[in-house]
């Protein structure tokens, strides 16, 4: 069954894909989000912003202050126990989504 | 380079944020700000254009504060988290005790009433009596249901206090019932005079809501104890 929120769904299919592979702030999420979807994917401040935060006060992110290269302080955000969980699901929802769409475009084809 | 912190805030100065939190707030979207800014010969564009992108991104959304403010409070469940974590678990087990409850008395079951007097003051001059109206064998039920509500909610990862919600659901609902009871009643009326209701409230009270609620936080104790799945949940 696919849900219905596909809009939301999908960016947090994106944030927490691309803090799978390890935390991240803020801009770099939205930096990989976008070279990872070779730009179909973008996402501005207030875009994002918001994501993040309520991803966070659902306990599927967690964000700490940390030092970057050049000595800036940026907020980064990782990926709780919560947030992997949720993951898989939200990955397989996309999945049957995207051949459902594939296999309605074959028939329509066909 | 622009001051992006102080232009930041200014943007959220008319959010609820508190001052500290909205001052942390600015300060994570400046550094965005600022590494976008850093990014701009990687993204093709010279300063000038990257501090127009940035401010345009800065200013979209005249409700940022607004919507930042809200989803930091957010409370981490949505509607369909609010009906596994709490709803769900919580009307069962109210269903359930209910059931329990309408068995025993069907089973011939009848309650023992304990007359509680109230002795007459200045202000209520006459002593007037009310009942508690106690279920023993139910009561014993109770504190299992405290527990399998507890047990469910912590099952699908709800945080300490859902599981005590859940566990103490069916007393709550007798609660909320009688706290809406009293200004209906005040509303069209039909409230009996003072010396006459208290009491009677005092009784319903302790009866349906203070005895139940005592005994099935009995059963949900040992799991408050326990962390379960960490997550909050309200």
């Amino acid at each position: 069954m696919i849900g219905a929120n596909i809009k939301r769904g999908s960016s947090e299919l994106a944030v927490l894909s691309v803090l799978e592979a390890g935390p991240l702030h803020g801009y770099e999420i939205a930096r990989r989000i976008e070279r990872n979807t070779r730009g179909a994917l973008r996402f501005t401040l207030a875009s994002l912003y918001p994501l993040l935060y309520r991803m966070e006060s659902r306990g599927w992110l967690k964000a700490a202050w940390s030092e970057t290269g050049d000595a800036r302080a940026r907020r980064c955000y990782r990926l709780t126990a919560a947030g992997r969980k949720k993951l898989a699901p939200l990955r397989k929802e996309w999945n049957d989504l995207f051949r459902a769409l594939a296999r309605l475009a074959e028939a329509h084809h066909a | 380079m622009r001051d992006w912190r102080s232009e930041a805030s200014g943007t959220l100065a008319n959010s609820k944020l508190a001052p500290a939190e909205r001052d942390e707030v600015s300060r994570e979207l400046a550094g965005y700000l600022e590494d976008l800014c850093s990014d701009a010969p990687a993204r093709g564009l010279d300063d000038s254009a990257a501090t127009q992108r940035a401010a345009a991104e800065l200013h979209e959304d005249k409700h940022l504060g607004t919507k930042l403010y809200l989803a930091r409070r957010e409370g981490n469940m949505d509607l369909k988290d609010r009906v596994k974590h709490l709803w769900l678990p919580g009307l069962t087990m109210m269903l359930a005790s209910a059931v329990t409850l309408a068995m025993f008395q069907i089973a011939g079951l009848r309650p023992y009433f304990q007359t509680v007097w109230f002795r007459g003051d200045s202000m209520t001059p006459h002593s007037v009596y009310s009942y508690l109206t106690i279920y023993v064998p139910w009561l014993c039920v109770l504190p299992f249901l405290g527990a399998a509500g507890a047990y469910w909610s912590r099952h699908v990862g709800s945080g300490r206090a859902a599981r005590l919600t859940v566990g103490l659901f069916p007393a709550l609902v007798f609660l909320a019932i009688f706290l809406v009871f009293v200004p209906a009643s005040l509303a069209m009326g039909t409230l009996p005079p003072a010396e006459a209701f208290i009491p009677a409230f005092a009784g319903l009270i302790v009866s349906w809501v203070v005895i139940p609620g005592a005994a099935l936080l009995l059963g949900v104790l040992p799991f408050l104890r326990s962390s379960g799945v960490a997550r909050r949940t309200a």
